[in-house]
This record gives structure tokens, sequence and C-alpha cells, in this order.
């Protein structure tokens, strides 16, 4: 049997998700115009913890592709991104709906983790709502392919769903890791 | 018999999926190495490596993992043209490991509302979905719900079921009962398109159909009901598709457009032979129901047959008769004579 969480998931993660939506508007609103990077609302902060344990803070960088930057150490050094599919990739969407994982990465463009956020596929409780799904990811350069049967576990009759969660996860990293080094990061 | 059909049915199983893997290993990519640093020109080969793809690309790309389904789907058409029953089951067998539990394919009423709500997957990345979806819609345009009866896999469960089961188990629903029985699907279906338009909810498909089972990941309630309709099936044969099915029903809907109907001959007004050997309860009096028929063969085989049919029966009792009477006229010419 595969690991899977219960049919209640999609819903609970949808209330999660619909709780913090008007709190980042807020926040967002209140700190639009003051500075290119600033400081997250409690909720976010959690989230991104939870793929960075490890970092000293985290601050939101607007823009064309919105995502939020991690920092780490005493004097603090960019070590990574994070970022919402859905955010970057406006046009992907798997069977019924766009799909929107939250995903952290590191300066080199290696995952570090992937926590589904919201989606609204009929197949999905039984491929993207699972560990295995996500556990996948872990690790995982957005060099690679990203293909389903391939690099990624193929889950007969989600294929559809899982193929754009993948190709979201994939180009996202891949779009924010390019602006990234062409403003001269490195 | 059963032998022969067991391992005609493995041998096309086996061969699907030799054909399968040599798919897979064949288009294995080399895997780029994790990078300690991360270069634009590595990012911009691999952005322009996976840039959508052309249709030309995928289909390429797609060949060897589309052979198999086209495959199956020489094998359904080969057994519904040659009309020949050992060929029907080995489809069904195929269609039960090959489609059911390989690769979960089968058009649900999820596909339905989608199409409801206007809403169809890429192409480029859902190529399946598309050749089963038009297959089921053209063939049904065509023919009948040749869909329901040959390559969904459910259906083909059943069906073998039916064929497994022994006979003194099953319970034939009076004919009033089955035709009001009938309409419950096209009920499902009218409530699984109206909750959806009013919700746009389209995850409630796993309560009312069983397709999910070839996933075999449920919970205990979906279990729970899977259990019970199949412990029905094993008395109402075939109970799911005659009288539940919402994409049954919308395929019932659509076979009133059927082009190619099952010929019936003059003397089938009278007889009962195929009403009685019709597993799906689709044919009344001398009428098929159309909407119901989903193009199984049992009664077209009666009806070629010519030591069952009351119509070559008949012309044969006829052609005797006459036969006896030129005799009995050319003796009597003959008595005459002498």
């Amino acid at each position: 049997m595969k690991t899977q969480t219960g049919w209640w998931s999609a819903s609970r993660i949808r209330l999660r998700f619909k709780g913090f939506l008007p709190l980042a508007a807020l926040i967002s609103v209140a700190i639009a115009g003051t500075s290119a990077l600033s400081p997250l609302d409690a909720d976010t902060e959690a989230e991104l913890r939870g793929l960075f344990p490890e970092a000293a803070s985290f601050a939101a960088n607007k823009g064309q592709l919105p995502h939020f930057r991690v920092y780490q150490g005493e004097e603090p050094t960019l070590v990574g991104f994070a970022y919402y599919t859905t955010d970057i990739e406006k046009l992907e969407r798997g069977y019924k709906a766009p799909i929107n994982f939250l995903v952290g990465m590191t300066v080199v463009g290696e995952i570090v983790g992937i926590r589904l956020i919201e989606h609204d596929e009929p197949y999905g409780y039984f491929s993207i709502e699972t560990d295995d799904f996500s556990a996948q990811f872990e690790g995982k350069s957005i060099l690679d392919r990203f293909r389903v049967g391939r690099d990624i576990d193929a889950i007969s009759s989600a294929t559809i769903t899982i193929a754009s969660a993948a190709r979201g996860i994939r180009n996202s990293g891949r779009r924010i890791a390019r602006q990234f080094l062409a403003e001269g990061g490195s | 018999m059963p032998v022969r059909q067991l391992v005609w049915a493995a041998a096309v199983i086996l061969s699907l999926w030799f054909t399968g893997v040599a798919a897979q290993d064949d288009a294995a990519p080399a895997e780029p190495l994790p990078s300690a640093g991360l270069s634009l020109e590595d990012l911009d080969a691999a952005m322009a490596a996976d840039d959508r793809p052309t249709l030309a690309a995928v289909l390429q790309e797609e060949a060897l993992g589309l052979l198999p389904l086209a495959g199956f789907l020489a094998l359904a058409f080969w057994s519904f043209f040659t009309k020949s029953e050992r060929l029907k089951y080995v489809t069904l067998a195929v269609a039960v490991v090959y489609l059911g539990f390989a690769k979960n394919n089968m058009v649900s009423v999820v596909d339905i509302l989608s199409v409801v709500g206007w809403n169809f997957p890429e192409f480029e990345y859902s190529i399946r979905w598309y050749v089963l979806g038009l297959l089921a819609v053209v063939s049904t345009v065509l023919w009948g719900r040749f869909y329901c009866g040959r390559v969904c896999a459910f259906g083909a469960l059943t069906q073998l079921m039916d064929r497994i089961i022994p006979s003194r188990l099953r319970v034939e629903p009076p004919p009033w009962l089955e035709r009001r029985a009938g309409y419950i699907k096209y009920a499902i279906l009218a409530f699984a398109i109206l909750y959806f338009i009013i919700t746009r909810d389209n995850s409630f498909y796993r309560y009312i159909e069983p397709f999910w089972m070839f996933t075999l990941s449920g919970t205990p309630l979906m279990w729970t009901l899977l259990a019970m309709l199949l412990l029905a099936t094993v008395f109402v044969r075939n109970l799911y598709c005659r009288f539940l099915c919402p994409l049954g029903a919308a395929l019932g809907v659509l076979s009133s457009l059927t082009v190619f109907r099952i010929k019936r001959w003059q003397e089938c007004q009278g007889c009962k032979i195929c009403e009685r050997a019709c597993e799906w309860g689709a044919i009344r009096g001398g009428k098929i129901i159309k909407s119901e028929c989903v193009r199984c063969d049992d009664c077209e085989r009666i009806y070629a047959d010519e030591a069952a049919c009351p119509h070559w029966l008949l012309l044969k009792k006829r052609a005797r008769k006459e036969e006896r009477y030129r005799l009995a006229v050319v003796h009597t010419d003959k008595g005459g004579a002498s």
C-alpha cells in the first residue's frame, strides 16, 4: 500500500490556504512600495521555517517573479529561495486547475523540500497528496528533467496531475535561479 | 478451452508489457549531475531542452508508450469485427490487466465534467486521454456502446465475473424493474452534472464510480462501497454498467446517433431467444434497446447461427417443404406416367 493522507486532507489544505491569503494580502499592501525585500507575517514564516529550519531570516522579494530569499548565519548570507509555484508559472495547470506547491531551493538549485498548498485535482488524493510524492523531490537539482516515469515516479491514472506538478516545480525554480544568476548573483 | 484463452490472454499481456518496458528503457535520458555551482549556461541549456515540446516531438517520444494501447485497441476491434467469443474474452482479460491495473486508463464521469466545464487538459501532455475519449465518442456514434462492452476495464471485470460465477446464483430482475432501474444511471449523471455546475467540485466522483479500484488506493468507506457493489454484481450481472454508470448513461444518450446498428430479421418480432441470452437486458421483444446495448455480440452470434436462429430454421423448413413438395410432384408425375 502507498502511504497517503486521508480524503479530508484536500479540504484541510485549502482551509489553511484560505486563512493565509487575506493575511498575506494585508501585509503585502502594508509593505508595498517600501522595499523590494520586506519582512513576512508569522504564518508564512512558519511555512518557510518548515523548509529551512536553520535559517536566520527570510525576506519577501516582490517583482516579476515573487519569491522569498532565505538567509543563514551570524552575518546573514543568502542560502536559498522559496516560492509558490503558481506565483511563477501562472499558466501551468493540472487536470482541472493550477496546483500550488511551496518549494524550497538552495542557491545552487537543489530542492530542499516541497509542500502542497492547494490543489483541485480529482486524482490528487492518491498522487500529489502523498508523502512519497513530496519526498522524491528532496535533493533533486532543478537541472534534472523531472519527467514522469523517468526521474519522477509514475502514478497511473494521475499522470496529467503529477506531470503538471513536476513541471510547475521545475520551471518556476529554473526561472527564479535564472533571474538570480542573470542579476549577477553567484 | 478456458486454458487456451488464458494462454492467449497471458501472451497478449506479456507482449504489451514488454513493449512498455522497451519504451522506457529506450528513452532513458542521460541524467545531468547536480552541479556544485549553478551556471547560466547549464540553466539555459536545461530550459531549452524542456521547452514546451512540439507535437511532433511529443508523438516521437510517446510512440513506443502508445504502442501497447494501440495493440489493445486493435485486439478489441479484431474481436468485435470477427464476432469471435474467444477473442472477446481475451480482450476483456487484457482490458482488466492492462487498461485497468497497469495503466488505470479509463474514461470517467470526471471527464464528462471536464467537457461540461469546457476545461480540457493540454493535448501535448494528455495524448492517452484524448485517444480514449475520442475512441469512446466515435465508436459510440458508429456502433453503439462498444466502449462499455469491450474497452472499459470495470465492465470487462464484471463480464469476466459473470463468466466465472455459476449461473444458478444469478437473479434476473423482472422486466418492469429492469426498465425502471435502467433510468437510475441517467439520474446519477444528471445529479453529477448539476452538482458540478453548482459547486465546481468534481472530487465526489469516487463515491459514484468504482474505477479508482484499479489504483488500489481508497478510504475504508470507498472499499466498503466497492465490496457491496461487487457482491451485488455476483447476483445481478453487470449491475453497475446496466443501472448505475453515469458514463454509460452519457454514451447511452449518444448512442441514439448510432450509424451501424445490429440488423434484425423479420422473424425477430415473435422470438425470445436473443432476449433470454442478452446479458445486458437490452432486448425487449424483438427490439434492441440501443442505449442499453454494449455490442457484446451474443445476439449477433445467435442470429448468424443457422442451427439456432429461427430465421434460418424457418428458411430450412421452407426449403425442406418445397423439396418434399417437388419430390412429391415428381413422384406423382412418375406415377401418372406409369
